[in-house]
């Protein structure tokens, strides 16, 4: 994965395929600590208690179409590689992802276009409610899809219309929080 | 900076995509393969490509969604198009450029874009 934005998409295709309803994504910029963190909390059927253990191993996987599920295990090594880690919490209903990463390390990857992730699983998923926040600074920008689908009047926002303008919204949310470069994360 | 009030004037837009085409009912369906192999092999600046254009052509009847994986992860990315009538064309090793002549010559204009098909690449 080049960059933290197609690592979520991956994540978030897994709480999709979880059956969530509701799914949080977080990016949070802790300056002090030199933390970046993303969240992706779902509350979808969660991770097979055979398998929580060790589904940051490659081969393990629930996927009947091969025995390699990358997703998780690419995303733990990206985390790792940047002096962070990957924790997984199972919750009472559905999982917690949370990824670490070093803001300042020379191997973070760049934050990518978080705009087209974001809107690409909206669209692509409307009946999940999605709620996105970041957070660096004392800057905070936040997007939930319940207000898009009052702004809309339950409109199918599947559009392609709305759906590049989300990503619009979501890329220049992303330039007021993190700074002006759309990759960086800056104060 | 933009603000959410926008999406009032962008719904007016839609719905009059929407109404204007409304009697093609079941729409087209453009899937595109998001699992890992699909995203590490581009594609969601792919299904970002059918976004834009099909938005630009306000062709706001036919639904870009996302599949797992199809479980041929060396042509990824793959996009299948579900059309109206029930068939399926599977395009494989799909870029944002083929997107945009898939758009121009399958989905507007009925003609398959053969050479792109898995059915070419597995000759």
């Amino acid at each position: 994965m080049r960059d933290l934005s197609l690592h979520l998409m991956d994540i978030l295709r897994n709480c999709v395929d979880a059956g969530s309803s509701k799914v949080s994504i977080g990016l949070k910029a802790d300056r002090d600590d030199d933390v970046l963190t993303i969240t992706v909390d779902d509350d979808g059927r969660g991770i097979d208690p055979g398998i929580a253990n060790c589904v940051k191993d490659p081969f393990v996987t629930t996927r009947k179409t091969r025995k390699v599920g990358l997703g998780l295990p690419l995303l733990a090594d990206s985390a790792r590689m940047s002096g962070g880690s990957l924790e997984l919490v199972s919750k009472e209903k559905g999982t917690l992802v949370k990824a670490l990463f070093s803001i300042s390390h020379i191997d973070r990857p760049p934050l990518g276009d978080i705009g087209a992730t974001v809107a690409g699983i909206i669209g692509a998923e409307t009946d999940i409610r999605w709620i996105l926040t970041f957070d660096n600074c004392n800057k905070i920008f936040s997007l939930d899809t319940d207000d898009i689908k009052k702004r809309t009047e339950g409109m199918d926002f599947s559009q392609p219309v709305i759906i590049a303008w989300i990503k619009d919204y979501v890329n220049e949310g992303l330039k007021f929080v993190f700074g002006g470069v759309l990759n960086e994360i800056s104060c | 900076m933009k603000s959410l009030a926008e999406l009032e004037q962008i719904r007016k837009k839609a719905l009059e995509d929407v109404r204007l085409r409304n009697s093609e009912k079941d729409s087209t369906r453009v899937v595109v393969g998001m699992a890992t192999c699909g995203i590490a092999a581009g594609a969601r600046p792919v299904m970002n490509a059918f976004i834009e254009e099909l938005g630009k052509r306000s062709l706001g009847n036919i639904k870009v969604t996302m599949t797992g994986c199809i479980g041929v992860c060396r042509l990824e990315p793959i996009v299948e198009v579900f059309e109206k009538n029930g068939t399926k064309v599977t395009y494989v090793n799909m870029t944002p450029e083929k997107a945009v002549r898939i758009v121009a010559e399958h989905l507007v204009n009925g003609r398959v874009c053969l050479d792109y098909t898995i059915g070419a690449a597995e000759k």
